[in-house]
């Protein structure tokens, strides 16, 4: 036990070391580039504490950007999810259904889909709908292959059970076949979490007048003396996408929590 | 929330299903390979053809102009072909140029990781996830203030997307060898070079080709988004260029020819898998 305390602390002290590291060479780096006669040096590469700094500045404005893309996105992410869900229990109904999807939708994650937004901007003629929309899109491929998937993991034997009993089909849906196929729904709401946050900030980026894409955007086009907001968005962006991705961890544990990975406290 | 708790797998019940009795077997693989050809064309032709003969504009009350009909898309192919092919040559360099470096360097940084003591080379790894977590949305504009160069821009900014992913896939495979394996090698004074071309490398392979195939799709998307923050040229601008003056159809082509490109790519890496590296597929199976 003493010796675990112990390898903790040390394991503590290296990661640490190394955080301190990178800040060490980010604000030599700065400084190199300060010390260049370039007239854009802040909006390259400010030092951290400008950032921080701009940060608390514009506390209201990044706050209210950050929920503008966050809210949408997460509202799509939640209608993408629902009807993901509800398409891949369809398909598995029927086989012909299932092989008559499953191309497309694999095909769909081949397919760079963000450029589907100026597209979408054009038919819905509204950002908001187009955040929606191209969040909840990007997220029916992940979950609909990724539940299909899970929804045939059930081992054989235990549908066999399920049919000793004389379980119909919705039940060994909600019992058997719902349970198992958890697991691979989550790990679809994983990659497409951070997904949708991109997709819904890409909206802002092409003519949004909102959002942090659109913070971007203002930063670059209104000069270098706004150019440290840039750096203040991809921050803001960076702990959105890692927040999410944790509430999606967060939310496994709490509605899967049966998995042999979990009890193990492996993840 | 409750769930049945499946009972450990027994083989002797998987056998007694009827689907594993020889000749319903063969006759259901045939069925099912037919199905699986014929169903999704099926589909395919019943929506063009909805869609060609305005059921949609009018389900959802569209218009032509926003949502052009299949055969005007195809028309656009034809006429705008010389434009549309400039524009694919514009996004595609770059993205090849982004996709080779970004993997070349992924895979250099894991063998240097692969170098270093454990403790440390776990943590470059780990700082290599933090950093392909980073979204592409944030990483363009901040390359956009670095490099005037349209290629070069795209192409650094696919490199910046890319070579997280490989750097992680490609250490963890070749740290992730069996330990026995690797007792073996040393009992044989096997030399750090010959464990890393005889077990770590084949043992990599698998998860070389799973970076490779995220990659793919990556590189576009970060072509596509540096084209429509900033660049000039390129598909991503051929499709807002062309929405703005309403050249709906070309967009529509342009997004259709995007699509292919990735899935081609893919296929054709799947392709190098199967028939370059038959061991390792079935590596992954087992």
């Amino acid at each position: 036990m003493i010796d675990q305390g112990y390898n903790r602390t040390r394991e503590a002290m290296i990661t640490a070391a190394i955080v301190i590291g990178v800040f060490a060479i980010w604000y030599l780096a700065a400084g190199i580039v300060a010390a260049g006669d370039d007239p854009l040096a802040n909006a390259k590469l400010p030092y951290p504490h400008v950032i921080v700094e701009r940060f608390f500045d514009d506390f209201s404005s990044v706050m209210s950007a950050a929920w503008t893309s966050l809210s949408t996105a997460l509202l799509g992410f939640a209608l993408g999810t629902a009807v993901g869900v509800v398409l891949s229990v369809v398909m598995v109904q029927a086989a012909w259904i299932e092989s008559a999807l499953m191309p497309y939708l694999l095909a769909a994650q081949m397919v760079p889909m963000i450029a589907l937004v100026p597209i979408s901007q054009t038919i819905f003629k509204n950002d908001t709908a187009t955040r929606l929309f191209i969040s909840a899109f990007i997220t029916l491929f992940s979950v609909t292959v990724a539940v299909v998937r899970g929804l045939k993991a059930a081992p054989p034997p235990a549908r066999e059970l399920m049919k000793s009993y004389n379980a119909g089909r919705l039940r060994t849906l909600r019992y058997l076949d719902l349970p198992a196929a958890m697991p691979m729904l989550f790990s679809g709401l994983r990659v497409a979490a951070p997904l949708s946050l991109v997709g819904s900030v890409l909206v802002d980026l092409m003519g949004g007048s909102q959002g942090l894409g659109y913070l971007m955007l203002a930063a670059q086009t209104f000069g270098p003396a706004q150019a440290t907001l840039v750096w203040v968005a991809m921050f803001v962006l960076l702990a959105l996408g890692f927040l999410l991705a944790q509430a999606v961890v967060m939310a496994e544990k709490i509605l899967a929590p049966w998995q042999p990975a979990m009890r193990q406290g492996s993840n | 929330m409750s769930a049945v708790v499946p009972p450990p797998a027994d083989p002797a019940a998987a056998i007694a299903t009827p689907e594993t009795r020889p000749g319903g077997r063969l006759f259901r693989l045939r069925a099912n390979h037919l199905r699986a050809v014929l169903a999704p064309l099926v589909l395919f032709v019943l929506v063009i053809w909805l869609w060609q003969s305005e059921f949609f504009h009018n389900l959802f009350g569209l218009e032509t102009f926003a949502v052009p009909l299949p055969d005007r898309i195809l028309e656009a192919f034809g006429d705008d072909s010389r434009r549309l092919r400039e524009a694919f040559g514009e996004t595609f360099a770059p993205a090849m140029i982004g996709f080779v470096g970004g993997n070349l360097l992924g895979f250099g940084l894991a063998l240097c990781l692969m170098a270093l003591p454990p403790g440390l080379g776990r943590r470059g790894s780990a700082l290599g996830a933090a950093v392909a977590a980073l979204p592409i949305m944030a990483v363009a504009p901040i390359v956009a203030l670095w490099i005037e160069s349209e290629l070069w821009f795209k192409s650094v900014t696919v490199v910046i997307i890319v070579f997280p992913s490989m750097l992680v896939y490609a250490y963890r495979g070749m740290t992730g060898v069996d330990p026995t394996a690797l007792e073996l090698m040393h009992s044989y004074r096997a030399s750090q070079w010959q464990v890393l071309r005889e077990l770590r490398l084949p043992h990599a392979v698998p998860q070389i080709f799973t970076a490779l195939k995220y990659t793919t799709v990556l590189m576009l998307v970060a072509a596509v988004i540096c084209e429509i923050l900033r660049a000039h040229n390129g598909l991503g601008y051929e499709i807002h260029d062309s929405l703005v003056s309403f050249g709906t159809a070309r967009a529509w082509a342009a997004v259709v020819l995007l699509g292919l490109t990735g899935i081609v790519m893919y296929v054709l890496l799947l392709l190098v898998e199967r028939f370059g590296f038959p061991w390792a597929l079935r590596q992954e199976q087992s």
